[in-house]
């Protein structure tokens, strides 16, 4: 099961620019593992931008997909069971 | 990343000391031939990976190697090394379900999308190790093509291991066989496709093919696919299926996949990738992504260097000329139609006599059958172009084209040689054309030279019937390995993008329509200047961002390969095989051809003939047939003996076998011979010079008519100058109204230069061929011919001011060091720049000039014959089947309407017996019957049914009869008795097609009664089932009959035109009324006079201009014929989209009579209809 989320959230990036903890909904949460990640160029003839993704688990368990919207600016897209 | 944006020739990047240079070769690359699956030009591709650094690029199109002419030229300007590939469709048979078997028709969509891993169709990449694993692609590709649907192809396994020699074979993308199965969890079944593969091309010519474009998935399949590569034994190479040389062009290739895929860009497809990342990365780029695989980019380069280039652009595969089969061949001209191809003892080639030798004798017999005598002058020309001939080694393609210009005349077929061609005399001693270049002091080098050393371009145009014929000949002669036609690219030009790009945007297909048929035959790329040019362009209500979408889309694709299709003429002849040299495949039209151009295939050593099919002689012949009386058709002419061709201009003294001064008014004339057609006659030279010249080949433009009103012509040269004159470098050149001026005395020709005189005295001055500008280039600055060729070049492609003036300081310098004044030379090379844009060849104006006087010899003496040959032969030449029986009637040549006894499938001639017609306008004599090809939706072989059934019995004598006897489509009956083919038996056109239904059922149950009564041997019962004779007349007393109105309308709808009546004789009574004059009185009103006219829009088309602004011209039809109107540009800004968007207009204007021509300039321009016509009063 996954839950749509789609809510901005702060996020600290490692070295090669994915995402190394995250904060939801009111707490830290370190990521334990890259599992996949990918890029999806949008509406380009609407002006959307590129977006990357990254499906990550938390040092918690958790399985989450986090957006990088534009620098500096993460979504948290969907939480995965 | 910053590499990749910033590539440096050293191969060093900016902010990092790390040397990147010759680390990673793309193997996987798609240029413009994947056909909208390629965003970016094969040369763009190869100079960008050569910015990188990187020593060699492969291309691997989807299923073809059309790139690769571009990639070898491209390669070698780049200094890195061209691998020859492709991206292949391969089905596995162990693979294929029922389903795919019962679907083999729609398995290219299922070849185009994402599939289950088990489909039996996936992607394989090969590379050429050498020229022989070339030719395997080519062999591979060739069968996959050939044993596949048409625009399906695929290539079995079996096909790989019979020709995977010199290859090295790539697992390919996501829809590669072992990545699929891998994607699909099915590792055992992957593992056992890699190995199967492996094993068909070799384990060190296998890789296993990594790509990582960022996609949800690619990581974890790499894992997978080292793993499988690990288990296998196999290598693991990395490459990024390139589709587009940058980022930035991703755009583009979206909207390309939404044009392929028939979506919008709201659409979703499986076909449209996710993101950016299919762009030719650099080198670090590369080594990033794949920094846990560094064996998959070494071996990249290892591939590379173990690749050689595939093609050897240095051969020459012309085939070397044998005689026919028995050592026959054909004579030169003496040999007529009929005689042609027997024995002919001169045309013998003793066994292995030289083919120079051959082409020496032949054209020396040409030469005296020709010129009656050789003279020393004759044959120092001769020799002379022997001489190139044979150094530059095309003696056996001259034998080539002469071998099959004596086959086409043996068979009767009529053909006319044309181009630069027509500058050869040995072309013409050959009768490959018909122009004497000799007595034209035509100049050999605009068509060979030994400094330009290219290969000769011979084009033949043929009858249109009979040019498959001539294809069929030469196929028979070569064998079918060794000839194909040659494919040609249909590229985004300015409607088929506005077209696609438009749908892909949403646009409403109203507006699609609108824009696409209004917008000018431009470049795709000029699509912008023409939409803030032409006012019936603009205000169509969309949004300005999807217009400017729109109009960055086409620009981005301009002249971008859409799909391929086939040259209409071109075929290739091989010495080898043509499969080692160029993949086959099928045409829609069942013919093999090739994956090269006309440009590219000449590249790979072969010579393109071009065999042309033109309908003028197809409607010749036809018209030839109807003046002779002998109903021939294009089947039996072949031993009728009528086709004699290519003939000279027959003496204005010896015409005794040419026409009756006037077949008007005559029955058939078994003698008319059209190659002995008197060169001087002057009835024809006066219908030129009154500018009646629709139908005339060449001559019947608008702009062509109006020409010759004032050009006075009455000898062929002035045809010649005509065909060459109405063309947009001598309008832009401003070169027609000197020629015109000079030509009828009103101003004085002077030369500033006496040198001059011999060159341009035929043309007042004037230059105007292109050979011209060779003489003065070789005579006043000494050019070589090569350089007098360059400049020729130079000047009519006109691509660049810089180079025009470069080649014009070389000019003036050498003729300068000649002593020739500066001043004078820059004079001299400015009529050389004034002319710059589009030269015409003199030779080709003379042989199209020939042409042209004889049809309008036609025209003039036996109108009914040609016209009607030229509304059989439709679609051709400038004007519509209506238009051309305006002018039929015109002329006083009566039409008779559809009629289901008397309509041949063709438009026929019918000799009209007795006083005459209704009215005085109505001509006794031959008369045009409309055929029955003309009622839309009617089939060939509808047509033959009806013709059989008229010919196997008695006329029809009801529209039951006919029923009964006739087993076609109802639809098509309906569309017959709506266009009154039935009115000689059922005048009731409304009650006939009201009964239409029963009457087929009733006369198919008669004829099953009729067969049952024969299956049971009761034959004496089928006499008495006919159908009812007596019917129509009490069907005809049920319901009244449509109205003239109703009855015009569905003529119109069915046939496009109406016998009975004009459109515009519904108007006139209410023009009349209110001063609208027609055609008639249009052209016998004064200069200057304000009129009013009206009719039916033919043809408006903006020519361009010397001063650059719009101009329109365009005729308005009405029942008495055609006024021609001209519409300067303020007009024409404001009444631009009434031209173009109404069938019928009410233009208000004043008289202009140049010459003995009339035309109206308008001053303002209504919409014609109801309401107008009132308004009119």
């Amino acid at each position: 099961m996954a839950r749509k989320i789609d809510a901005h959230v702060r996020v600290v990036e490692g070295p090669a620019g994915s995402p190394s903890r995250f904060y939801w909904p009111d707490k830290w949460r370190p990521v334990a593992q890259v599992i996949d990640y990918w890029r999806e160029s949008g509406e380009w003839w609407d002006g959307e931008e590129e977006k990357d993704y990254y499906l990550i688990t938390s040092a918690g368990g958790g399985c989450y997909e986090l957006c990088r919207e534009a620098p500096g600016e993460w979504a948290l897209s969907r939480v995965l069971d | 990343m910053s590499c990749a944006a910033k590539p440096r020739a050293n191969g060093r990047c900016r902010g990092c000391s790390t040397e990147h240079m010759k680390d990673f070769v793309h193997l996987h690359v798609h240029s413009q031939y994947s056909f909208l699956d390629g965003a970016d030009t094969c040369t763009t591709l190869v100079a960008r990976a050569a910015s990188f650094g990187m020593p060699a690029i492969a291309i691997t199109d989807h299923n073809n190697v059309s790139a690769m002419v571009e990639l070898t030229k491209a390669a070698a300007k780049h200094g890195i090394k061209p691998i020859c590939g492709t991206e292949l469709t391969v089905r596995h048979e162990g693979s294929e379900t029922h389903e795919d078997r019962s679907n083999g028709g729609d398995t290219a969509r299922a070849a185009r999308t994402d599939r289950p891993a088990g489909h039996p169709l996936s992607h394989l990449t090969l590379l050429a190790a050498d020229p022989c694993g070339y030719s395997n692609i080519c062999r591979i590709l060739t069968d996959a093509y050939m044993s596949s649907p048409r625009l399906d192809p695929h290539a079995s396994l079996e096909i790989l291991r019979r020709h995977s020699g010199h290859i090295i074979a790539l697992s390919g993308c996501r829809r590669g066989r072992v990545a699929s199965l891998i994607a699909a969890g099915r590792f055992v079944e992957a593992l056992a496709a890699a190995k199967e593969l492996a094993s068909i091309f070799g384990h060190d010519n296998f890789y296993i093919e990594l790509q990582h474009t960022l996609t949800p998935g690619a990581s974890a399949l790499n894992a997978s696919l080292a793993e499988l590569a690990s288990a296998a034994g196999l290598g693991l190479v990395a490459t990024n299926n390139v589709h587009y040389a940058e980022k930035s062009r991703f755009e583009v290739h979206d909207a390309l996949t939404c044009v392929r895929t028939l979506t919008t860009l709201d659409d979703i497809h499986p076909e449209r990738r996710v993101n950016a990342e299919n762009y030719l990365k650099s080198s670090e780029e590369m080594g990033e992504l794949f920094a846990k695989y560094p064996e998959a980019i070494a071996n990249t380069l290892a591939i590379a260097e173990r690749c050689t280039p595939g093609l050897d652009l240095s051969r020459r595969l012309f085939p070397k000329y044998q005689a026919s089969p028995g050592g026959r061949g054909c004579g030169n001209g003496s040999v007529s139609a009929n005689d042609a191809g027997n024995s002919n003892d001169s045309a013998r080639h003793p066994a292995g006599e030289p083919a120079a030798a051959i082409l020496r004798r032949l054209t020396m017999q040409g030469a005296v059958e020709r010129y009656g005598r050789i003279t020393p002058a004759i044959r120092s020309r001769l020799d002379h172009e022997l001489n190139i001939i044979t150094t530059l080694g095309f003696e056996d393609y001259f034998l080539a084209v002469w071998d099959i210009a004596c086959w086409a005349r043996s068979q009767g077929i009529r053909y006319a040689g044309r181009g630069s061609a027509a500058d050869s005399a040995v072309a013409y001693c050959l009768r490959l054309t018909n122009v004497d270049s000799i007595a034209r002091g035509l100049l050999f080098e605009r068509f060979m030279s030994l400094e330009r050393a290219q290969k000769p371009d011979i084009d033949i145009d043929f009858e249109s019937e009979r040019r498959d014929d001539v294809a069929r000949y030469v196929y028979q002669r070569y064998g079918e390995e060794h000839v194909a036609s040659v494919c040609t690219f249909n590229t985004f030009q300015g409607r088929s993008a506005v077209r696609d790009f438009g749908r892909v945007l949403g646009f409403p297909q109203a507006d699609i329509d609108r824009l696409a048929k209004t917008l000018p035959h431009v470049p795709a790329d000029a699509v912008r200047a023409a939409f803030s040019r032409y006012p019936e362009m603009r205000d169509s209500g969309i949004p300005a961002w999807k217009y400017e979408l729109l109009l960055t889309l086409a620009e981005s694709v301009a002249g971008y390969p859409r799909h391929i299709g086939t040259h209409l003429g071109g075929l290739v002849i091989s010495s080898e095989p043509l499969t080692c040299v160029t993949p086959l495949q099928m045409a829609a039209k069942g013919i093999a051809i090739t994956q090269f151009d006309k440009d590219t295939i000449e590249d790979l050593g072969l010579i393109k003939l071009d065999l042309l099919s033109l309908r003028t002689l197809g409607a010749v012949e036809h018209a030839v047939d109807m003046v002779r009386g002998s109903g021939a058709t294009s089947d039996n002419r072949a031993t009728s003996g009528s086709g004699a061709t290519n003939g000279s201009h027959a003496d204005a003294r010896s015409d005794s076998c040419a026409a009756r001064s006037d077949g008007s008014g005559s029955g058939p004339d078994p003698g008319f011979d059209f190659d002995r057609i008197p060169h001087g006659d002057r009835a024809t030279y006066e219908m030129l010079n009154a500018g009646e010249t629709i139908g005339v080949f060449q001559l019947e433009s608008p702009a062509q008519r109006a020409l010759q009103t004032r050009l006075g012509a009455d000898s062929f040269e002035d045809i010649v100058a005509s065909v060459a004159l109405i063309r947009p470098g001598p309008i832009q050149g401003n070169m027609v109204e000197p020629f015109i001026a000079r030509r009828r005395g009103d101003e004085e020709i002077s030369y500033i230069d006496p040198r001059l005189a011999p060159i341009l005295d035929k043309t007042y001055g004037v230059v105007l061929y292109q050979e011209q500008v060779i003489q003065i280039a070789t005579t006043i600055a000494g050019f070589t011919p090569g350089e007098a060729d360059r400049l020729r070049k130079v000047m009519t492609h006109f691509r660049s001011m810089r180079e025009m003036e470069e080649i014009g300081r070389d000019f003036v310098a050498k003729a300068m060091a000649g002593g020739t004044d500066p001043k004078v030379a820059e004079t001299i090379f400015s009529y050389i720049v004034g002319y710059a844009g589009y030269g015409f060849c003199e030779a080709h104006a003379a042989a199209f000039a020939d042409t042209a006087y004889r049809t309008a010899y036609m025209v003039r003496h036996y109108p009914a014959h040609f016209y009607a040959a030229v509304l059989s032969a439709q679609p051709m030449g400038f004007y519509s089947p209506r238009t051309l029986l305006v002018e039929a009637k015109r002329r006083g040549v009566r039409v008779l309407p559809l009629d289901i006894n008397r309509s041949q499938e063709k438009y026929s001639v019918e000799t009209i017996e007795g006083t005459g017609g209704k009215t005085k306008d109505e001509a006794i004599g031959p008369a045009i019957r409309v055929g029955l090809m003309q009622v839309k939706g009617i089939s060939k072989d509808a047509i033959r049914r009806i013709l059989a059934a008229r010919e196997e019995g008695k006329p029809f004598r009801s529209a039951p009869d006919f029923l009964y006897r006739v087993e076609i489509p109802r639809d098509i009956v309906q569309n017959l008795a709506l266009a009154g083919a039935f009115d000689s038996l059922e005048p009731n056109r409304r009650a006939l097609a009201w009964r239409l239904g029963s009457l087929a059922d009733d006369a198919a149950a008669l004829r099953a009664a009729c067969a049952a009564a024969h299956g049971s041997g009761q034959a004496a019962l089928v006499g008495t089932l006919e159908p009812p004779i007596a019917y129509e007349t009490h069907v005809g007393s049920e319901m009244p009959d449509f109205t003239e109105v109703e009855k015009f309308k569905h003529e119109m709808s069915i046939l496009g035109l109406c016998v009975s009546r004009h459109a515009m004789e519904f108007f006139r009574p209410v023009l009349a009324r209110g001063g609208v004059l027609t055609s008639r009185e249009i052209a016998g009103a004064r200069h200057g006079q304000a009129v009013r006219t009206a009719g039916l829009v033919v043809r408006p088309h903006r020519p361009p201009t010397r001063s650059g602004k719009t101009v329109v011209f365009l005729s308005l039809e009405d029942e008495m014929g055609l006024t021609d109107v001209t519409v300067f540009e303020s007009i024409y800004q404001k009444y631009g989209s009434l031209i173009y968007g109404s069938p019928s207009l009410l233009i208000s204007g004043t008289v202009s009579r140049r010459g003995d021509g009339v035309s109206v300039i308008a001053r303002s321009i209504q919409r014609l209809g109801r309401r107008q016509g009132s308004s009119a009063k």
